[in-house]
């Protein structure tokens, strides 16, 4: 009979063995499915747009996650929807995956596929990730909406700026990568009661060349808030002119040091005089 | 008592001692599997949900102050600073601290980029050796030198983050190349929540000559098949796959690497800089970080991430090797010494009960059990406790051991990441047994020198030689 310490090596030996085989199993599944990834791709390429029929047969062969992946490496607009249109037999159950199934990672696949297929719920489903307090879910629904690029979700992810539902500089990254008119949404966050929601309501306005919101940005560069100032200096060197040279002298003298650095940027850039260096943190 | 009876005793003591030994560090990894394969899978998932696009391309993205402090290190400084240069990220500025070196690596550096001298406004907040001269690049206006008196690696940083415009500083090492999306990646552990991010380091993977270092047509590192480079590649692969990415998730993450470490600067500020009072700054600035914020009850997190953000230089000589290593376990022993009020300390939540136990067992603690190790088990076999063949035995349950946990931490990366080929895959695998035997000596021996080394009370960085100049001299 085997000594104890000859089981344990054999039990050793034997789970470093199944190690090995899970590595070569492993490597080859994700291998076959790669392969498979590629040559439905690939058919998706080759087929015309219209052929609902052989699409929904390419897609049928797809699981959902696969689908996603698809969808979001990236298919041509038209091949995009038809695809997404292909898969609107599963519908019920997508809305019900989306809507709040236990996995997340397989609510934003779903998300993900209502969303390629313009599908109605898509607005009211990507508001409830947006505010589900779980930062994969408003990730995932953050970037969906920037893809959508409409009015209506232009607004949903404004009111999630101000709402501060995740990190709002990721939100405003998505409004300012956004192509549709979007400027006016900006009002409700010029009069928030959080600083940090000003703050990105004068960053944003700079960005978006707002010129409309000169008066309000002008207001926010007296603000208490050492933080908006700057934006609000920021901004103004972009959305004023030369006449409003004055307004930022004022700023030129703001206790914060910060402040008065940007306001010189500002004040260089309106009147067109050589970018002058001042280090971000003097103060 | 007989001799006999004597030496029996010391060898059964010697023999259960280990053996306990070895259960409890075992069950320590086998405890941080379910965590280290959560987290892995959690961050895979995250980087497909992640816009790369829009952080890639938007000015609001959370700029950057990459500070790398380089001393003696001409031969590879101009590739690490293009590496730098070229991290593709919306804004950050690169601040190399040239730190007295002795060899051409200011006058390369002047070459390479064009310095001009050039006053620029900082704050002094950190006190540091004197500033000789700053310079500024005319082909890049990101890239500031700061030349200055030699102080050490912790002085350098210092100098840098005193030079830093930007909210989070990375402090890198100048003899590693990065990838070119090394800071997005760094950085998207950071973009959800910086007011809770503090700090965020990142595996970087290993190779003889970085800077020559291959990719295959599919973009993945070709592993360097010097066996030195690939044993050490598979114990970072442990380290940051298995061991930090499960200690991360609990928030007891106790060291980010000098390689890559991403800091909030108003935190480095508030905690006076990086210390020079250690051997390495890195570890003893992680314990600090836990230290300051779990005292005062403030939530935060260090984030270890198990992605590739670079390839940095591997020693392939043995004595290169044990210098580094010793250094390691020096400045190991150095912090857990320094911050032995944590252990078991209820202040400190997990810290106190898991991290700090686990530096103590795993790190502090090993070389004396291996030494007790080698010494029982022919004792062992002399006293008649074991046989010389049951002794063959142990030694191969403790190699396979080990490469039960390499190849688990391979497993875990390759289906997160796959950054292998088919072919390195299979090598690395075949090659995890024997890190028993053709590493592990190399390893323990480094650890018991730098024991010594801790006990006498030395202090030196004792830098390993630079690989291509002992290639150059035909070893």
């Amino acid at each position: 009979m085997a000594s104890p310490v000859a089981i344990t090596l054999y039990a050793v030996v034997s789970v470093w063995l199944l190690l090995l085989v899970a590595i070569a199993v492993d490597r080859y599944l994700h291998e076959r499915r790669a392969r498979r990834m590629a040559a439905a791709r690939k058919s998706l390429l080759q087929s015309p747009v219209s052929d609902a029929a052989v699409l929904r047969e390419i897609v049928g062969r797809l699981t959902l996650v696969e689908l996603d992946a698809m969808i979001s490496d990236g298919l041509p607009p038209t091949m995009e929807f038809a695809v997404a249109q292909a898969v609107t037999a599963r519908y019920a159950d997508l809305v019900r995956v989306a809507a709040g199934g236990a996995n997340i990672w397989q609510r934003i696949a779903a998300a993900r596929v209502l969303a390629a297929s313009h599908a109605e719920k898509r607005y009211e489903l990507l508001d409830r990730m947006l505010r589900s307090g779980t930062p994969a879910l408003a990730a995932a629904a953050i970037r969906i909406l920037a893809k959508i690029n409409d009015r209506r979700s232009a607004d949903l992810l404004t009111k999630a700026l101000r709402a501060g539902v995740y990190s709002r500089s990721r939100i405003a990254a998505a409004i300012d990568v956004m192509s549709v008119p979007r400027a006016d949404l900006l009002k409700t966050l010029f009069d928030a009661e959080e600083a940090q929601v000003r703050f990105w309501g004068a960053k944003l306005a700079g960005r978006l060349q707002a010129r409309q919101w000169t008066a309000r940005v002008r207001q926010l560069m007296t603000d208490p808030d050492a933080l908006v100032r700057r934006a609000a200096v920021e901004a103004f060197g972009i959305i004023g002119t030369a006449d409003d040279c004055h307004v930022l002298e004022a700023r030129l003298k703001d206790p914060v040091g910060f402040v008065r650095a940007h306001a010189a940027r500002a004040y260089a850039r309106l009147t067109g005089s050589p970018d002058i260096e001042v280090p971000a943190n003097v103060g | 008592m007989s001799v006999d009876a004597m030496a029996r005793l010391i060898a059964s003591g010697g023999y259960i001692a280990c053996l306990v030994y070895l259960v409890a560090t075992t069950l320590v990894f086998l405890s941080l599997a379910h965590m280290a394969i959560q987290e892995n899978r959690e961050r895979s998932r995250q980087a497909r949900v992640e816009d790369f696009s829009i952080i890639r391309s938007s000015p609001f993205t959370i700029p950057v102050s990459v500070i790398a402090p380089a001393y003696n290190e001409a031969v590879c400084i101009s590739a690490s600073v293009r590496s730098l240069l070229s991290l593709d990220y919306p804004e950050h500025e690169v601040i190399v601290v040239n730190d007295g070196s002795t060899d051409e690596t200011l006058r390369r550096l002047i070459d390479e980029f064009e310095l001009e001298p050039c006053l620029i406004a900082h704050h002094r907040t950190l006190n540091t050796r004197s500033i000789r001269q700053a310079y500024r690049s005319r082909l890049d206006r990101r890239l500031t030198v700061i030349d200055k008196a030699n102080g050490g690696k912790a002085d350098a940083l210092n100098a840098g983050v005193n030079f830093a415009r930007f909210r989070y500083v990375c402090c890198v090492d100048a003899d590693t190349v990065y990838y070119e999306d090394a800071l997005l990646t760094g950085m998207r552990p950071v973009m959800p929540d910086p007011s809770v991010v503090v700090g965020v380091t990142s595996h970087v993977t290993l190779h003889s000559r970085p800077e020559d270092a291959e990719h295959d047509e599919d973009g993945k590192l070709r592993v360097d098949r010097h066996p030195l480079v690939t044993f050490q590649l598979l114990d970072y692969v442990r380290a940051f796959v298995w061991a930090r990415a499960a200690w991360s998730r609990s928030n007891y993450m106790l060291c980010s690497v000098g390689a890559f470490a991403i800091w909030r600067r108003d935190v480095v500020l508030a905690l006076g800089g990086f210390s020079p009072e250690f051997t390495c700054e890195d570890i003893e600035f992680t314990f600090r970080v836990h230290e300051h914020f779990r005292a005062a009850g403030v939530p935060y997190r260090v984030q270890a991430l198990a992605e590739p953000v670079g390839v940095t230089e591997g020693p392939v000589s043995v004595s290169a090797l044990v210098s580094q290593r010793a250094r390691w376990q020096r400045v190991i022993n150095e912090t857990v010494w320094h911050y032995r009020r944590m252990l078991f300390n209820r202040r400190y939540g997990a810290v106190g009960f898991l991290g700090m136990p686990y530096y103590v067992l795993a790190e502090v603690l090993a070389p004396l059990f291996q030494a007790l190790a080698i010494l029982i088990l022919p004792f062992a076999g002399f006293a008649g406790l074991l046989r010389p063949v049951e002794c063959l035995q142990m030694l191969a349950i403790v190699a396979f051991g080990c490469a039960v946990f390499t190849g688990a931490s391979v497993l875990v990366q390759d289906r997160y990441m796959r950054p292998y080929s088919t072919r390195d895959l299979a090598y690395l695998m075949m090659l995890a047994p024997w890190d028993l035997v053709l590493y592990r000596p190399i390893i323990f021996w480094a650890q018991c020198k730098g024991t010594v080394d801790f006990l006498l009370g030395d202090r030196r960085w004792n830098k390993f030689e630079r690989n291509r100049r002992v290639s150059s001299l035909g070893m």
